[in-house]
């Protein structure tokens, strides 16, 4: 009897091994993507944080220059701030333009596919390519866009859009509903609202619930979860993103208004060649997206770990 | 079957990591060191911030190909915003091509971190280069390195362009040759229609190069660039204060991200920008001429090249050279000048005028150019690219402003003291 | 009657609400096309016009029959397919035994790979830059393909959900028939995958379509450049010297570069939205 159970147990043991053997076999590919590409990076930006090394030679250990003479800078506090306004408004304002797009959507039953495809339009469109058009089109004086205000209003108002310190910040923000990000957010909510089942809404309407309760009372807990989704998506987007419109459209202009931290950390080490304050930058942004992630991880769980 | 398709697909992806391998082997390789005429054809890949000549007749590099059989030259085109960095992380990556055309800024941490070669002996063996006959300023640079690291392919300014016909309009008497800050302000106000409001046309345009910025600090008295470093103070409060003015009353635009060129569609009446534009207005259709740039307290000008040199990393420098020889030749000189509109910093090549590109409807004072090659100096071009790009981005939060003319300069001077 | 009534109201207000939100979202596109028809003087003329005054069909021309084009579009499919191709493979492999084996270590592998999806990539691409030089491979497409056949962490936490929503019993089932693991990968899960791999090679492939850092970062010579980032270096000032932007090739080049993308959201939408709401929202 404790023989075979013992040969059990040894079957058994030797299937574990086995598994977990295999199971980094098949890992393999990814432990090496991590070591090389993140793993290294990551203890090299610390390590590099701390020297003045430069693209010409590797420099030398100047312990903590780089973060004193960074903390004293003016315009690296005005970054850092920028960084979290731009990285949260551009979530929220996004989220919900796509949340009302796909909500729109979804009460329209003719030419549906017609308004989907168009309102998904500008999401083909390549950043670069939506950057340099926005410029035309919010010009000062050339601008299409100050043109027709004119034209409809009969006044002379012609903003600076991407030159004004305050009004470049509604401006991007416009941009941003146009880019590809919030066009997949829009057609994950609209998928997400098909699914909502039609006897819940019917069920309220018979209890005499008024559209804003179905919102609250159906609607909403129904999509909570692909919310969570497109809110964490969206974050990770923000902090990456950002670099991709804003380079070629403001380059952090009107006097550092849009100069995220990407932007700085692009400038430093790819203009300016300082390779050892750029790490200094890429250290602090590192810390911005641990921060960040944290924040999701509370929130993340319930999307995760959802079939538990 | 299924693990057939997968074997099938990686083996695909092996191809094409193995095709890049491959090409990337052969873009290196290309050439060699041999040349011997074994009728191999020999690449060399040039950098330049600026395309080359849609025409073949004033294509530097097609001509270069046509005389000299058996060379190829690819040009590889780096955005002007972008050239001063791709070049410095090209060089200090050992990755730079065979022959760079490096900016003033650069040239100098090129030759002292040893990563150009030294040209002399290939110039001593020359019979089409003397470097005695470069201009002044070109000769002074390479004095200062001890020996020929570079050579330059002409030289630029910037310069006043003027609307003729709007000038007619508005019966205001064109810009002369000796034009003060004063006269300029005054006839952009002149030439400024504002319509109920609304700016119908501007005085002059904005300073859409940013070498407009250091000319106009130049000539109000700033050193510019002095002992290795950006310096500037007064001149610059006077000058950014005058564009201030010009800006606040309308006379010229704000810093914007407008589409075109206002001058070229008849908007602005005037604009300061690089002498190279005389090729790019060549098919204007109203009369325009050009002028001095506005003096101040003097005359000064920006003088603007590119160095064309030889990194060390090459393994074709021997084609290289064959290659800015010819480029340096009378033959190669008056291409580039037709191509360019920039004089040659070859006196005697630069006096037969090849560079004044004639356009329909302008210009016709050429003799401005000789307030130029009198004014002008290496000013901020010596300066990293990544500040004075930095700086101008203040001038222009000083000038819409977003900040005191003040702080901006104390900014700037902060961090041409960063930049040592 | 009246909440007849009432209805038809609001949803002529929503039609109306719906129209005006409609020519928003197509007029940067309108404008795009309509600014590559124009000569670059007509686009700095005021006022602007809506509709080029006499269509020029030269920017296109010149693109189309020039060999400039051609090259940075072989570029852009040289890094959709690399990416594409090395993603799947790798990132299905990795998230096998995530999703399906039990081994030591499993969680923290899982909380390692969510959390370097957070990690935004431009902190760590100065040290990448350095290792790629080193490697010699700054100026070619290889810093931004290889990395993608050592498993990218989203693409793997997308395969590890969907391959969770594979019912385990057919492993079991294909235990006992004496298949391996590997076997049980490609004869169970990647045959019931397909709707995954479609959907990652689309996003990947929209990716880097639109992708531009890294080459900007990577490529200096027009041999290797994709189309995005030859847009602000190469077409931004085209043939009319070093400082004047050439706008209609801009916006040219925008237009063509508009149409692909087109055409994927016609023939697959359906996988982009299904695709990631299965694999990201169910475990």
């Amino acid at each position: 009897m404790s023989t075979t159970k013992a040969i059990q147990t040894k079957q058994a043991r030797k299937r574990k091994i086995k598994n977990a053997l295999s199971a980094y076999a098949f890992l393999s590919p990814w432990i090496i993507g991590f070591l090389l590409f993140s793993a290294y990076p990551i203890v090299y930006v610390f390590t590099m944080s701390f020297t003045n090394a430069t693209m010409m030679n590797s420099g030398e250990f100047v312990q903590f220059d780089n973060y004193i003479k960074m903390f004293n800078d003016s315009g690296f506090w005005k970054s850092l701030w920028v960084t979290l306004v731009f990285s949260i408004f551009s979530v929220i304002i996004t989220i919900i333009w796509a949340f009302c797009l796909a909500m729109l959507l979804n009460a329209q039953k003719r030419f549906n596919g017609f308004f989907q495809f168009v309102y998904f339009l500008p999401a083909v469109v390549p950043s670069v390519a939506l950057a340099f058009s926005f410029q035309m089109i919010f010009a000062k004086d050339t601008g299409i866009f100050n043109y027709m205000i004119g034209s409809v209003t009969g006044s002379n108002f012609s903003p600076n859009w991407l030159y004004d310190e305050t009004l470049v910040y509604p401006t991007v923000f416009f941009i941003m509903l146009f880019t590809y990000s919030t066009g997949q957010m829009m057609l994950i909510f609209r998928s997400g609202l098909k699914e909502v089942p039609r006897e819940l809404y019917e069920a309220a309407s018979l209890d005499g619930a008024s559209a804003f309760q179905k919102f609250r009372n159906v609607t909403f807990p129904s999509i909570s979860p692909i919310l969570l989704f497109n809110t964490v998506m969206a974050s990770i987007g923000a902090l990456n993103g950002a670099f991709a419109i804003l380079f070629p459209l403001t380059e952090g202009g009107p006097n550092g208004a849009t100069n995220v931290l990407s932007l700085s950390l692009y400038r430093e080490v790819f203009l300016n060649n300082r390779i050892g304050y750029g790490c200094c930058l890429a250290v602090i942004l590192f810390l911005l997206a641990v921060v960040f992630a944290s924040v999701q991880f509370a929130m993340s769980k319930k999307w995760v770990y959802y079939e538990n | 079957m299924k693990i057939k398709k997968w074997a099938a697909l990686l083996l695909a992806c092996f191809m094409t990591i193995g095709t890049f391998s491959a090409c990337n082997n052969q873009g290196s390789q290309s050439g060699g060191e041999s040349g011997g005429g074994t009728g191999e054809e020999i690449k060399l890949t040039l950098t330049q911030w600026s395309p080359p000549s849609e025409d073949d007749e004033l294509n530097l590099y097609k001509q270069f190909e046509k005389a000299n059989p058996g060379y190829k030259i690819e040009v590889m085109v780096i955005a002007e915003d972008q050239y001063s960095s791709t070049l410095n992380r090209m060089i200090s990556t050992n990755t730079a091509p065979d022959i760079i055309t490096a900016w003033e800024c650069d040239i100098g941490s090129f030759v002292s971190n040893k990563k150009v070669i030294c040209l002399d002996d290939y110039l001593a063996k020359s019979e089409e280069i003397d470097p005695e006959e470069f201009i002044p300023a070109v000769k002074e640079l390479s004095s200062s390195f001890g020996g020929n690291y570079c050579l330059p392919w002409g030289y630029a300014s910037e310069i006043l362009f003027y609307n003729k016909d709007l000038f007619d309009a508005a019966e205001v008497e064109y810009p002369t040759n000796d034009w003060t800050m004063d006269d300029f302000v005054a006839a952009a106000e002149k030439l400024t229609i504002i319509e109920n409001g609304k700016v119908k046309q501007y005085g002059c345009d904005t300073l859409s190069f940013v070498g407009g910025y250091w000319s106009g600090i130049g000539a109000a008295g700033d050193p510019v660039y002095q002992d290795g470093k950006l310096t500037i103070g007064e001149g610059a409060k006077k000058f950014l204060t005058t564009q201030k003015y010009l800006v606040d009353n309308q006379f010229s635009p704000a810093p914007s991200t407008d589409g075109g060129d206002l001058f070229a569609s008849g908007m602005a009446a005037m604009t300061r920008t690089g002498s190279w534009f005389i090729g790019s207005y060549k098919e204007l259709e109203f009369n325009w001429d050009i002028a001095p740039q506005p003096k101040d307290v003097r005359f000064y000008n920006s003088l603007h090249t590119g160095l064309w040199c030889i990194p060390e990393t090459t393994k074709n420098k021997d084609a290289a050279w064959t290659a800015l020889e010819w480029f340096m030749s009378e033959e190669g000189q008056k291409i580039n000048s037709k191509g360019t509109s920039n004089p040659s910093v070859i006196q005697s090549i630069a006096d037969q005028g090849d560079w004044k590109v004639q356009g329909t409807n302008g210009p016709s004072n050429w003799d401005a150019f000789d307030v130029i090659s009198e004014s002008g100096s290496f000013g901020y071009v010596c300066a990293p690219a990544g500040l004075t790009g930095e700086a101008v981005k203040e001038f222009e939060a000083a000038i819409l402003g977003q900040k005191s003319i003040d702080d901006a300069i104390a900014t700037v001077q902060a961090k041409a003291e960063d930049f040592e | 009657m009246r909440t007849r009534h009432a209805i038809h109201a609001s949803s002529v207000v929503r039609v109306i609400v719906m129209l005006f939100i409609a020519m928003i979202t197509i007029f940067p596109f309108l404008w795009i096309f309509s600014s590559s028809l124009k000569t670059n003087l007509e686009i700095s003329q005021f006022p602007p016009t809506l509709l080029p005054k006499d269509p020029q069909w030269e920017a296109f021309g010149k693109l189309l029959t020039g060999d400039l084009f051609w090259q940075f579009l072989r570029n852009t499919l040289l890094l959709i397919i690399g990416n594409t191709v090395g993603t799947l493979i790798s990132s299905s492999f990795v998230a096998y035994p995530l999703a399906r084996l039990n081994f030591p270590g499993k969680n923290l592998v899982f909380s390692i790979i969510v959390a370097t999806m957070m990690v935004p990539g431009i902190t760590l691409i100065t040290p990448q830059y350095m290792m790629f030089n080193n490697f010699g491979w700054l100026d070619t497409l290889l810093p931004m393909i290889v990395p993608a056949f050592f498993a990218y962490p989203y693409n793997v936490f997308l395969f590890r959900q969907f391959f969770r929503s594979v019912p385990k019993d057919l492993d079991e089932a294909a235990y006992i028939d004496g298949c391996g693991r590997v076997g049980m990968l490609f004869r169970i899960l990647l045959p019931l995958s397909r709707p995954v791999f479609i959907t990652i090679g689309i996003l990947s492939a929209v990716f880097w379509w639109n992708e531009l850092t890294q080459p900007l970062i990577y490529v200096n010579s027009d041999t290797w450049k994709p189309l995005t980032v030859a847009l602000m270096t190469r077409f931004k000032f085209f043939d009319e010297g070093p400082n004047t932007v050439t706008w209609n090739y801009l916006m040219a080049v925008s237009a063509l570069m508009i149409l692909p993308p087109i055409a994927l959201y016609l023939s697959a939408s359906r996988y982009l939205v299904e695709g990631i709401k299965t694999s990201g929202m169910k475990g």
